[in-house]
């Protein structure tokens, strides 16, 4: 009746890349600059963005109007 | 693992666009304004009711949906996952997690399976009324109606821990100079109006949406201006004769990073270990001066750079000032924790986690926060589409940025959330499969014994009908004079009951075979 129970996943930790350089040991992480995104995308293209009466035009030829 | 119970509720907030809206009134109506104000007001209020019936209603039809309580008059809902779902206050869609560890990822599972399972419905119901969209929101604020977009209404995220009950005062205390401390931790950020005398109306960037709507040090009450730090109200949902009492917190924010939902969950468990098994008092960090003030301080420290000292109650032997550095005294909670014994390998992992967390906010490391903390991540896009789009903070712009980063939806198109994730900023602690098995499956606690209650009624379908009561702790049914407790009565940590194994003996049910 009630399914084992699943083996639990620790949660998983970055481990920072590391190198070395001038004999020194450097951490070197992967990391995204949100702020510089390029291709974030600037607006969200929901509804609110739409044009209202191309909006009302697809509800009438969906209800067949 | 220390045995404690944690279990969230979340009030959703909600935007409808309608394709085409039907006026309130007949055409040629003559009204005037106050009317007309009144009417759309009550339509409102009607649709909201009747949209959130129909999301619980679309749950009921799939496979999620276990036992719908028609005794009760809030449609409440259980679901095969060990949640509940049901209308708050006539009109809130409230959604209710199983109860899980602290430090296991189940509380994280438990809250993407719940977008999942609204998501799904949320789809239905766009189809089925033709809507231009119906989205549903996880924060914590969101406009009144008094049509400006600042004027804020509070909605909550209610975090619950099992603890013992002779320690509350100990817990109390400790936690009204924690919930305040840790805000850099728990906050998920927000865009804020304050107005200064003297100054006028001042926008900034909070570390909390809930914050400015906690007003007192404790209190039992939930609604505006009787709301506390730490909320007092005695509602164990356990048997007296565990020892336990369910802590009630109310003035954290709701989460969305997966990093940030585990580790909220496991420094409060920590600190309630600190607060339950410290004997010596004198080792405990120095209480607050004034928690509330520093609560509402710490919210605004995001301007300055987190260059703030809390002030203390009494004058800490090193610093005859009395203050201290805000990562610092974090610190003396984590220092505290890691004194704790025995430890878990989970608990090992939740301490290294909020010690990374506190080095990297005392670096202000600002950007390897991204993705793991919501305030940081949400204060990261904002800078960027301000600095792109050419806006202000005071731009209603940013306020819709603030509010559909919560947006639950997993179309990166409606939701800034769903757009990060689909880019890989968003740190994941669990996988696709283990959300969609989540949807189903409860955690390994006392939600798996309703679980097992609910099949035996299904097969048993005499049942139905003789269920007197059904909730988190346990049932009771006309025909049967002992109380059914998921778990066991002194003991509400174990997936195991043997009281259902009684029941079944005591009345020769069936089990697992559909009649």
């Amino acid at each position: 009746m009630s399914e084992q129970k699943p083996p639990e996943k620790p949660p998983k930790k970055e481990e920072p890349k590391k190198k070395k350089k001038n004999g020194e040991e450097e951490e070197e992480e992967e990391e995204k600059d949100l702020e510089a995104d390029e291709e974030l995308g600037n607006i969200l293209k929901n509804a609110r963005n739409r044009d209202p009466q191309e909006l009302n035009q697809e509800y009438r030829q969906k209800s067949g109007e | 693992m220390q045995n404690r119970l944690v279990g969230r509720e979340q009030e959703y907030a909600m935007k409808i666009i309608p394709v085409f809206m039907p006026p309130p009134f007949p055409p040629l109506t003559v009204l005037t304004q106050q009317e007309f104000v009144q009417s759309v007001q009550a339509l409102r209020e009607q649709w909201r009711a009747e949209f959130v019936s129909e999301i619980i209603f679309k749950i009921m039809q799939s496979e999620s949906a276990y036992f719908f309580d028609a005794r009760s008059n809030n449609h409440r809902l259980w679901l095969r996952n060990g949640g509940l779902t049901y209308i708050d206050l006539g009109s809130i869609l409230e959604f209710a997690s199983a109860e899980y560890e602290p430090c296991s990822l189940d509380g994280v599972l438990q809250e993407k399976a719940s977008e999942r399972i609204l998501n799904r419905a949320l789809e239905k119901v766009i189809a089925e009324r033709g809507l231009q969209e119906f989205s549903l929101f996880k924060n914590n604020v969101g406009p009144g109606e008094r049509g400006d977009i600042y004027d804020e209404v509070s909605y909550a995220s209610h975090h619950n821990y099992s603890y013992q009950t002779n320690k509350r005062e100990r817990v109390y205390a400790l936690l009204t100079n924690f919930i305040p401390a840790s805000l850099p931790l728990t906050g998920s950020g927000h865009v804020y109006r304050s107005h200064r005398l003297g100054v006028g109306n001042q926008f900034c960037f909070t570390l909390s949406q809930r914050v400015p709507h906690i007003n007192l040090l404790k209190s039992s009450g939930t609604l505006r201006g009787d709301r506390g730090i730490v909320n007092t109200r005695d509602e164990p949902l356990m048997d007296l004769s565990c020892g336990l009492s369910r802590l009630h917190i109310i003035s954290h924010d709701a989460t969305r990073c997966e990093f940030q939902t585990w580790l909220v969950d496991a420094i409060m468990h920590l600190v309630l270990r600190i607060a339950e098994e410290v004997e010596d008092e004198k080792v405990l960090p120095p209480d607050l001066k004034d928690p509330r003030a520093e609560l509402e301080a710490i919210n605004f420290s995001l301007e300055a750079n987190f260059d703030y000292q809390v002030r203390l109650a009494v004058p800490y032997l090193a610093l005859l000032s009395g203050k201290k550095d805000l990562f610092e005294y974090n610190y003396l909670f984590l220092d505290l924790a890691k004194q704790l014994s025995p430890l878990s390998d989970n608990e090992k992992k939740a301490l290294e986690a909020w010690e990374e967390i506190l080095e990297l906010l005392m670096a202000r490391a600002f950007n390897k926060l991204v993705g793991k903390l919501d305030w940081v991540t949400k204060w990261k896009l904002l800078r960027r589409q301000m600095k792109r789009e050419g806006f202000e903070l005071s731009d209603p712009q940013a306020w819709l940025i603030d509010m559909e980063y919560h947006n639950i939806s997993n179309d990166p198109n409606l939701s800034w959330y769903a757009r990060l994730e689909e880019r890989g900023y968003i740190q994941h602690l669990v996988d696709e499969e283990e959300i969609v098995r989540t949807m189903l499956v409860p955690p390994p606690t006392r939600a798996r014994c309703r679980g097992d209650l609910l099949e035996l009624i299904k097969t048993n379908s005499r049942l139905w009908y003789q269920v007197t009561r059904f909730n988190w702790d346990g049932a009771k049914f006309n025909n049967y004079q002992d109380m059914i407790y998921f778990g066991e009565k002194d003991n509400p940590f174990v997936p195991t009951s043997s009281s259902i194994d009684k029941l079944c003996r005591d009345l020769n049910l069936k089990k697992d075979t559909p009649q």
